[in-house]
C-alpha cells in the first residue's frame, strides 16, 4: 500500500483537508520513531488503498519545535510515496519555503493551494502554470471548508502516487539558508497581491478584540462563557453518566454477583466497577472541553488570547495558552492537562501541566464547600473559599517559578495570529471525538488499577469493617500519624486523603462511611471531630496534593515520561505538607 | 553598506503604525528559522500594528500574515524605518 503524508504549516486548514479526503475512518496510531500518536487513515485513490498520515503542523522541517522534530523523524523513519503540502493562498509569501524545503527531500509532492476562495475575494491572483513550472509540482487550488478544487487534488495526488519510486524513508537534511529567499523570490514571480490588503475582516475584528482597554475583559468574558459552557453543559451529562452507571449496578451488577462471595462482589462491585465509573465521569467534559476549545483555536482566538494574557504569564516562564489552560482546569484539570497539546514546544507544556493541577476544579470545591459551610460562619465562609482560591493560583505560580529553569528555559514568545475562520464543524467533532477514544485507550487501565488498589488498602482484611482502622488502610494510617499528626489531620482524616487520592468526588463519601454517619448528619459530625484550624489545613492539603489518579494518568499519557509523572506527583504532596504545617503550627499556636 | 549609516533601529522600537525594512534576524538558528517561517525575513517590510496595554508584546504584520512577539525577541531583530 502507498503512503501519502500530508504536510502543511498551522492554520492551513490540514486537518480540515484531511477529513475531507479521508472521511471518517480516521484513527491516531504509533510510528516507528516518533513519540506522538499521529492521525492515519486508509482511502481508496484512483483504484488503489492509500494510507494518508497526517503530520503536526510545522513551519519548516529544519530543527526548533518539538512537532518540526516529530514530522523530521517520522520522515525518517517510515517510508512514504509523496507528501500533499498545503498552504494558505492568503500567506503564499512565506509558506512557498515549505514546499522547496520538502522537494529537497527528493520526495514527489503535490502542492496544494487551500483557501483560494478567501484568496480570490481579497484579490490575490496566482500564475498557475508559471507556479507549477518553476517549482517543478503539481499545484492544485482549492478551498477545503467548501469542497472546491477536491476532485482535482485526488486526481493529481493520485497521478503523483503512481508515478512514485520513492525506496526507502528519506534523511532529511539541514535546510539551505537561502531557501526562505528563493521561496520569496518564487512568490513575487507568480503571485499579484493588491496594494491595499489592510482593512480585511481580520483587523477590524482585531480593533475591537485586541483593544488596549477592552481587549483583556473581552477574552475574561469569552473565558467565562466557554467555561460555562463546557461545564454547565457537561453537568447532566456527567448526572446521566452517573445514575446509567447506578443503574446498571444496581440493576444488572449487585444481583449478579449475589451468588460470589462477599470479597469478589466487593471487588466487581467497589474496585473494578467504580474504577470504570470513575473513567466514564470524565468523558462528557473531556468530549465539550474539547468541540469548544477547538472553536477557540478554529477560530483563530486562542492565540490573541496568548496575546493578551502574556504579560501575566511571561514573569513565570509561561505563555498566554498556559494561562488559558490553567483557567479551564478550575472546572476539571484532566481535559486542561490534555488541551496543552496546542502549545508546540515540550518545555512550555510540561510546566504548564505541572501548573494545572494546583487549579481549584469543581470536585474539591465540592469539599471545600461542604467543610466551609460546617466549620465556619456565614460571614467567614466566603472569605476562606476566596482565600483557596488565591493558594490556588499561588501555588500555581511557585511551581512555575521554580521550575521554569528546568523545563522552560529561554522559551522563546513569537507566534502566529492567524486570520479570524469560521471553525469547520466536522474537524471540530472528530477532534473532541479523537481525544474521547485517546483517553480512553491511554487513562482507562491506569485509573482503574489505581482504584483497585486504593478499594483493596480499605477492604482488606475482608472480615474488617471497610475503611476501618482495621484494614490496611488503617495500618497505613497509624504508620502516617507521625506525618499528619503535625498538620493537625488525624487518622481517620488521613483515610479519606488516601480515598481522594483516587477522586476528589468520593472524600465526602468516604467521611460518610468512616464517620459512619450518613450525608445528613455528616456535617455535624465532622464538626464534632475537627476545630476550623484543622478543617482549613485540611483542605490546604486537600487543594495542593494530587488532584485524582486521572490527572496522573493524563500526566503520564501526555509526557510519556515516568521521571516526570513522578516529579508531577511528589512536588505537590510535599508542597501540601509543608504549607498545611506551617499553616496548622503558626494558627495553633495564635488562636489555636 | 555600513549599519549605522542606514540608521537601523530594532523592531522593538519601531513606532506604532510605523514601518520598516528588515534587516537583521536573530542569531540563533533555531529562532532564525521560526522567524522566517513567519515572514519575517532580510529584506521584507514589517509593521508595528499594536502593543498590548501592560507588558512587551507587540503585534506586528509582514505581509498577510500577523505575528505575535515579546520585546525580548523584537529586539533581536534590526529594521531600517520608512518614511511614512
Amino acid at each position: 500500500m502507498k503512503r501519502l503524508a500530508l504536510l502543511g504549516m498551522p492554520n492551513t486548514g490540514k486537518s480540515t483537508f484531511f477529513n475531507r479526503l479521508t472521511g471518517a475512518g480516521a484513527r491516531t496510531g504509533n510510528w516507528p520513531g516518533v513519540t506522538v500518536d499521529l492521525l492515519a487513515a486508509k482511502v481508496l485513490l484512483g483504484g488503489d488503498m492509500v494510507e494518508v498520515v497526517d503530520l503536526p503542523g510545522v513551519y519548516n522541517l529544519d530543527g526548533y519545535g518539538d512537532d518540526e522534530r516529530v514530522v523530521r523523524e517520522f520522515l525518517g523513519a517510515n517510508p512514504v510515496d509523496g507528501l500533499a503540502i498545503i498552504t494558505d493562498a492568503t500567506q503564499l509569501d512565506r509558506q512557498l519555503i515549505l514546499a522547496l524545503q520538502a522537494k529537497s527531500f527528493g520526495l514527489p509532492g503535490v502542492l496544494l493551494v487551500n483557501m483560494s476562495d478567501e484568496a480570490r475575494s481579497l484579490g490575490i491572483e496566482i500564475d498557475l502554470p508559471a507556479l507549477e513550472r518553476q517549482l517543478g509540482l503539481s499545484v492544485v487550488l482549492l478551498s477545503a471548508r467548501n469542497g472546491e478544487g477536491m476532485p482535482a487534488a485526488r486526481q493529481s495526488l493520485t497521478s503523483m502516487l503512481h508515478d512514485s519510486q520513492v525506496q526507502g524513508a528519506v534523511s532529511p537534511e539541514a535546510a539551505d539558508p537561502d531557501l526562505a529567499d528563493k521561496a520569496y523570490q518564487l512568490w513575487s514571480d507568480t503571485v499579484t497581491v493588491p496594494t491595499t490588503l489592510n482593512d480585511t475582516l481580520t483587523t477590524r475584528l482585531d480593533r475591537i478584540m485586541l483593544h488596549r482597554w477592552f481587549g483583556l475583559p473581552l477574552f475574561f468574558l469569552i473565558m467565562l462563557g466557554v467555561f460555562q459552557a463546557v461545564y454547565t453543559l457537561g453537568a447532566p451529562l456527567q448526572d446521566l453518566v452517573a445514575s446509567a452507571l447506578d443503574w446498571g449496578r444496581g440493576q444488572v451488577l449487585e444481583p449478579l454477583v449475589t451468588l460470589l462471595p462477599g470479597p469478589v462482589a466487593s471487588f466487581i462491585l467497589d474496585g473494578l466497577y467504580d474504577g470504570i465509573g470513575t473513567v466514564a465521569s470524565f468523558l462528557p467534559v473531556i468530549l465539550l472541553f474539547f468541540i469548544f476549545m477547538s472553536l477557540v483555536e478554529g477560530s483563530g482566538y486562542l492565540s490573541r488570547a496568548a496575546y493578551l494574557t502574556d504579560m501575566i504569564m511571561a514573569r513565570a516562564g509561561l505563555d498566554g495558552r498556559s494561562f488559558v489552560m490553567q483557567l479551564m482546569g478550575f472546572g476539571c484539570n484532566v481535559p486542561a492537562l490534555m488541551g496543552t497539546r496546542i502549545m508546540g514546544a515540550r518545555g512550555l507544556r510540561l510546566l504548564t501541566m505541572l501548573i494545572i493541577p494546583f487549579s481549584l476544579c469543581s470536585a474539591r470545591l465540592q469539599v471545600f464547600v461542604f467543610l466551609v459551610t460546617a466549620l465556619f460562619s456565614p460571614r467567614a465562609a466566603p472569605l476562606v473559599l476566596f482565600s483557596l482560591y488565591l493558594f490556588s493560583f499561588g501555588t500555581a505560580f511557585l511551581t512555575a517559578m521554580l521550575f521554569k529553569r528546568g523545563l522552560t528555559h529561554k522559551e522563546p514568545f513569537l507566534l502566529e495570529l492567524p486570520p479570524y475562520r469560521l471553525p469547520v464543524l466536522r474537524v471540530v467533532t472528530m477532534r473532541a471525538w479523537h481525544e474521547v477514544s485517546h483517553f480512553l485507550k491511554k487513562a482507562t487501565l491506569f485509573i482503574i488499577a489505581g482504584v483497585v488498589l486504593v478499594w483493596f488498602l480499605t477492604h482488606y482484611p475482608f472480615d474488617a469493617e471497610p475503611a476501618s482502622m482495621e484494614t490496611l488502610a488503617g495500618t497505613l494510617s497509624i504508620w502516617m500519624e507521625p506525618l499528619f499528626s503535625p498538620l493537625g489531620i488525624d487518622r481517620l482524616m488521613s483515610i479519606t486523603l488516601l480515598f481522594g487520592f483516587v477522586a476528589k468526588e468520593v472524600v465526602l463519601g468516604a467521611m460518610a462511611v468512616i464517620y459512619s454517619s450518613g450525608d445528613a448528619g455528616l456535617a455535624a459530625a465532622v464538626s464534632g471531630q475537627m476545630n476550623w484550624i484543622q478543617a482549613y489545613s485540611f483542605m490546604l492539603f486537600v487543594l495542593v496534593y494530587t488532584p485524582c489518579l486521572s490527572t496522573i494518568a493524563v500526566m503520564q499519557q501526555e509526557s510519556r515520561d515516568w521521571r516526570y509523572t513522578t516529579i508531577a506527583v511528589v512536588w505537590p504532596l510535599t508542597l501540601a505538607w509543608v504549607m498545611s504545617l506551617v499553616f496548622y503550627q503558626v494558627a495553633t499556636y495564635f488562636w489555636g | 553598506m555600513d549599519e549605522q549609516d542606514i540608521g537601523l533601529l530594532s523592531l522593538n522600537d519601531l513606532p506604532l503604525g510605523a514601518r520598516g525594512v528588515i534587516h537583521e534576524l536573530a542569531d540563533d538558528p533555531g529562532l532564525q528559522s521560526r522567524m522566517r517561517a513567519l515572514g519575517l525575513c532580510h529584506g521584507r517590510i514589517v509593521q508595528v500594528v499594536r502593543r498590548v496595554r501592560f507588558g512587551t508584546t507587540l503585534q506586528v504584520r509582514v505581509g498577510n500574515t500577523d505575528i505575535a512577539l515579546r520585546a525580548g525577541e523584537a529586539a533581536l531583530i534590526g529594521v531600517e524605518q520608512l518614511a511614512a
